[in-house]
């Protein structure tokens, strides 16, 4: 199962890298730099995780989110969590977010892209397998 | 049958067994019961609401709406009772031609003018049953009709509509709406229409009175109409309309009114229109000296918009006024003075404010900062994290030095921002005589080549020396930031005729007045005051942080100069800047 994931991120440096490592995990990534650009691109359904820095130009993080619910209320989205006040934190958490992961000095790469990919397929391999050991037998017929 | 029901059946007994019946589908028996009741207990309302409902439930519409009459006579006159009535009468609308329930309305109508419900209820009942009154059904209909159609009976007219108004407003406006609302507008019935829109719009039916409005405004100027429609804007809170109507008849603004110059403080305040409004606040000032209520308006007008030297401008004037009654009410000296307290508390809160604003802004400034540092130290992070797990798999010397170069990027970014701030924090200040032209013509000097690339015509005026006593080196850095600037504005905006940048000083007394215009994109109004807040920046990710400006407001602010938008400038963005001649030369306290 391949995932797509919108990255709205304005720094391009920090894009370039988490796009990279996302890639790496076998997770396309549509990148784009501003809010704007991010509710053009978005259409219901088209991205499985929107991945939102809440510092962008013209608008900023919040405002981009309250677009874009309008147009996809279930997308997941994880935001940047550094420099929010209160207000700003209280109306992310009402328009919905999934999880949060950190810049600056607690920036952690591959626990972001392990962020991403536990919101993305919240079982692991192992996990998997215990789930369908657990099943009843005969849940999925067996193709013979 | 049950003719021969007890006498000493209780009522609540009886209701219990009419509700069996009809439970059961027995619906004549139980309305046969529930009659004989109701003959029983000749006052119980819940029997006749009863009663009413069964009738319906057999499509008996005219005893069930004499039920419900007999309901409403025999209730207490309480809520429960009015939405009992309602939601019942609201049935009969369902069943009933409209001409059938107009007739049936006007009957309660009649009923209720001979006051045989208590008065706490009665308007609202009318309010209910009018909405079924066409207006041909009105009484006065014909006699309105005939007043209005000429000014001349302007008072018939108005009395007309205050007995139809006082039986029922919703009754008054389907008569306005009959007869008024889409005639012809002529000078002859102006006043009457203009009087209707105030009718309509005190009832709040604001699309109606826009209608009117509009076309008595279109057919003839007139303040009263114009106050109209501008407060009517305000309170729906678009002037859309009203836009309309000024860009045909841009006259209508160009008022000495005083209602029309209070709407117009509103509207050019919705319009963030800085000089506009002020120059309607002058015009109140200078037409009204005399008028103390004007006045009073005025300055609470000023204390709102945070004018507060204009405020306390005015404050004599007003109180002289409040002098010059004095002999007639003796306390007016006393309400000058304490209004003139409240302006300075007023004032005292705004300096809290102030403080707020500025301690609100030292958290912008670090919150930037973080940010700013915060960016680099992501992307370094984010770069070793990356390349240290590829580089564990495969060692690549190419990767590797893409890594070194890519982290003294960051670096090199974190010392930049370090050093933009400096000028802030900088203790070193230096005091010498400079050429304040010389040195502005070898700032343009210096970015000759971008802007010859980008065809940018420059003007310096005027030809001559100014010296001022002051720090070159940040003269120069307030000349160069507002250059870049300026070509950045003019790049954004690629309008290829107008393409320039004009520089003039000027010197008025003890300190010079520089005047610093380009024709680029300009400074959105709503973006005016927030343009010198640290990391404020409209630019593409990357190409700024936000800080050039921040920063020159803090060297002028150092130094006893200052530095404003030009709110009145708009074929792009005009800097006003004032430097002091003779810098003061202490140093700076670090």
């Amino acid at each position: 199962m391949s995932s797509t994931v919108l990255l709205v991120e304005d720094e391009l440096k920090t894009a370039e890298m988490l796009t990279m490592a996302l890639e790496t995990e076998g997770i396309d990534v549509v990148c784009v730099h501003d809010g704007k650009s991010a509710v053009n691109i978005m259409a219901k359904g088209k991205f499985d995780l929107l991945i939102l820095d809440l510092k962008l130009p013209e608008m900023t993080g919040d405002e981009v989110l309250e677009e874009i619910r309008r147009i996809d209320p279930y997308v997941e989205v994880i935001v940047y969590t550094n420099y929010q006040d209160p207000p700003t934190m209280k109306k992310l958490i009402n328009l919905g977010i999934e999880g949060y992961i950190n810049k600056g000095a607690a920036a952690d790469l591959w626990e972001t892209v392990e962020t991403v990919k536990s919101r993305l397929d919240p079982f692991s391999e192992e996990e998997r397998d215990q789930v369908l050991a657990a099943l009843p037998p005969g849940t999925f017929p067996k193709n013979k | 049958m049950h003719n021969g029901i007890s006498i000493a059946a209780t009522a609540p007994q009886l209701a219990e067994e009419i509700w069996e019946l009809r439970r059961s589908g027995n619906i004549a028996d139980a309305t046969s019961l529930c009659e004989s009741a109701l003959q029983t207990f000749p006052t119980s309302d819940s029997f006749a609401k009863i009663l009413s409902d069964l009738y319906l439930e057999q499509q008996r519409y005219r005893d069930a709406i004499v039920a419900l009459a007999k309901f409403l006579g025999l209730a207490p006159p309480t809520h429960p009772t009015l939405s009992a009535f309602a939601k019942r009468y609201h049935r009969f609308r369902r069943v009933f031609s409209p001409s059938e329930m107009a007739m049936y309305a006007q009957s309660f109508i009649d009923a209720l003018d001979h006051n045989v419900l208590d008065p706490s209820i009665t308007p609202r009942i009318k309010a209910i049953v009018s909405q079924d009154l066409p207006a041909g059904m009105i009484p006065e209909t014909s006699d309105f009709i005939a007043a209005s159609l000429g000014d001349k009976d302007f008072k018939a007219v108005v009395d007309i509509t205050n007995n139809v108004e006082a039986r029922s407003p919703a009754q008054l406006i389907g008569l306005l709406n009959a007869t008024i609302l889409n005639r012809d507008r002529s000078v002859n019935t102006y006043s009457i229409d203009l009087f209707c829109v105030s009718l309509y719009e005190k009832h709040e039916k604001y699309a109606a009175a826009l209608k009117i409005l509009k076309e008595l405004i279109l057919l003839r100027d007139n303040p009263v109409a114009t106050r109209s429609l501008l407060r009517i804007s305000r309170l729906q809170k678009s002037y859309d309309l009203a836009d309309e109507i000024i860009s045909i008849k841009p006259g209508i603004i160009r008022a000495n009114e005083f209602n029309v110059l209070y709407e117009l403080v509103y509207y050019y305040e919705f319009k963030n229109d800085i000089s506009a409004l002020q120059g309607v606040l002058t015009q109140i000032r200078k037409s009204f000296t005399t008028n103390l209520p004007v006045l009073r308006t005025l300055r609470n007008f000023y204390i709102r918009l945070e004018m507060f030297d204009e405020a306390k401008a005015i404050e004599p004037i007003i109180r002289d006024l409040y002098d010059n009654r004095g002999s007639a009410t003796k306390f007016s000296s006393e309400v000058a003075e304490s209004e003139a307290e409240v302006t300075s508390k007023i004032e005292e809160l705004y300096s809290q404010l102030e403080h707020q604003k500025q301690l609100a802004a030292i958290s912008d400034l670090t919150t930037g900062i973080s940010h700013e540092l915060g960016q680099p130290i992501t992307n370094i992070r984010y770069t070793i994290q990356f390349y240290r797990r590829a580089l564990e798999k495969k060692l690549d010397a190419k990767m590797v030095f893409s890594v070194f170069d890519s982290i003294l990027d960051e670096t090199q970014r974190m010392g930049g921002l370090i050093s933009r701030l400096a000028p802030l924090t900088s203790s070193r200040s230096r005091a010498e005589e400079f050429d304040l032209v010389q040195k502005i013509n070898a700032r343009f000097l210096a970015e000759s080549a971008r802007l010859q690339e980008n065809s940018i015509r420059t003007r310096v005026m005027p030809n001559a020396k100014i010296l001022v006593t002051g720090d070159p080196v940040k003269f120069d850095q307030l000349i160069s930031n507002l250059l870049l600037n300026a070509i950045d504005a003019i790049i954004e905006k690629n309008d290829q005729s107008r393409r320039l940048i004009e520089v003039s000083a000027k010197d008025i007394g003890d300190h010079i007045s520089i005047r610093f215009s380009d024709s680029g994109t300009g400074v959105p109004l709503k973006n005016r005051k927030k343009i010198f807040d640290p990391f404020f920046s409209t630019k593409a990710p990357g190409k700024g942080e936000g800080l050039g400006l921040f920063i020159l407001w803090n060297i002028l602010k150092m130094q006893g100069g200052k530095i404003s938008v030009d709110p009145n400038f708009n074929r792009g963005a005009r800097f006003l800047i004032e430097i002091p001649k003779t810098t003061q030369t202490q140093e700076l306290q670090k």
